[in-house]
């Protein structure tokens, strides 16, 4: 399914940064309103680009410069003309998923305080779901979801389950991912 | 002058008619604030906006009036 995309040009009016708790993750976000528009825009933290929008919205507004974004519905997706090389792609994209991880993962369902008690079956649907999960999230965002495949992520991974490999070569399998391409962005083989 | 080590930011927006960002500190009711116009201010803002999403620990000195002199 092909996603409706729009582009704005407009000055900015406001940012802000919601308040939320220290542990409510899901509190946070960033609200950026544009000039002549009464809806508020949002810019999700796990947004592989982050700083480089922020950098770019503040930078207007202190100018009082338009900025151009592009828009999903009302989230902030990306600055069109900021382009990226592949190497910078996959630090951005480690950057965000490793946030996510760390951060995301402990505030939903599962937990990483409580991981260890898991079974095997419901240790899969955690890797089931989150890398799946981050997997659609990058390529949302525009970014090969094989660059989740980076080794610190792997490290962290695997600092909570010595047995990382079993359950990546089980996802491979469920969600026939392709191995190669897994292998070649770690730089090195899981089986 | 005051300095507040290892806080951590828990909101954050802009005053366009005061010409300042405002920002408050994770368990402080006071707002704390940096003039826009302050040749440091965007480092600053980003430096925030860093701290907001990561919960890096900053230090912060203020003057007497809560604006901000320093963040390491």
């Amino acid at each position: 399914m092909d996603l409706e995309f729009e582009v704005y040009e407009r000055y900015v009016t406001a940012i802000l940064g919601m308040e939320a708790s220290l542990t409510n993750y899901f509190g946070k976000e960033i609200h950026v309103y544009l000039f002549d528009n009464p809806s508020r825009f949002v810019l999700f933290l796990e947004n592989p680009t982050f700083y480089n929008i922020i950098n770019y919205i503040v930078d207007a507004y202190l100018k009082s410069k338009k900025v151009t974004i592009k828009l999903f519905v009302d989230e902030i997706h990306s600055i069109p003309h900021l382009k990226f090389t592949e190497e910078e792609k996959k630090a951005q994209a480690m950057e965000a998923s490793y946030y996510v991880f760390k951060n995301e993962t402990d505030m939903v369902t599962h937990s990483w305080q409580a991981y260890p008690g898991y079974t095997d079956e419901k240790k899969t649907k955690f890797w089931k779901r989150w890398l799946s999960k981050q997997m659609r999230r990058l390529d949302f965002y525009g970014f090969d979801p094989y660059y989740l495949y980076q080794q610190k992520l792997y490290d962290f991974w695997k600092h909570h389950e010595p047995n990382l490999n079993s359950f990546l070569n089980q996802i491979v399998e469920i969600r026939e991912l392709d191995r190669s391409k897994i292998e070649e962005s770690l730089g090195f083989k899981i089986k | 002058m005051e300095k507040i080590k290892f806080a951590y930011v828990n909101t954050f927006g802009f005053q366009r008619n005061e010409n300042l960002f405002v920002f408050k500190l994770l368990g402080r009711d006071q707002e704390f604030y940096i003039a826009l116009d302050n040749l440091a201010a965007k480092a600053w803002i980003v430096k925030i906006i860093q701290c907001y999403r990561e919960h890096v620990n900053l230090s912060f000195v203020f003057d007497s009036q809560f604006h901000v002199l320093n963040i390491d």
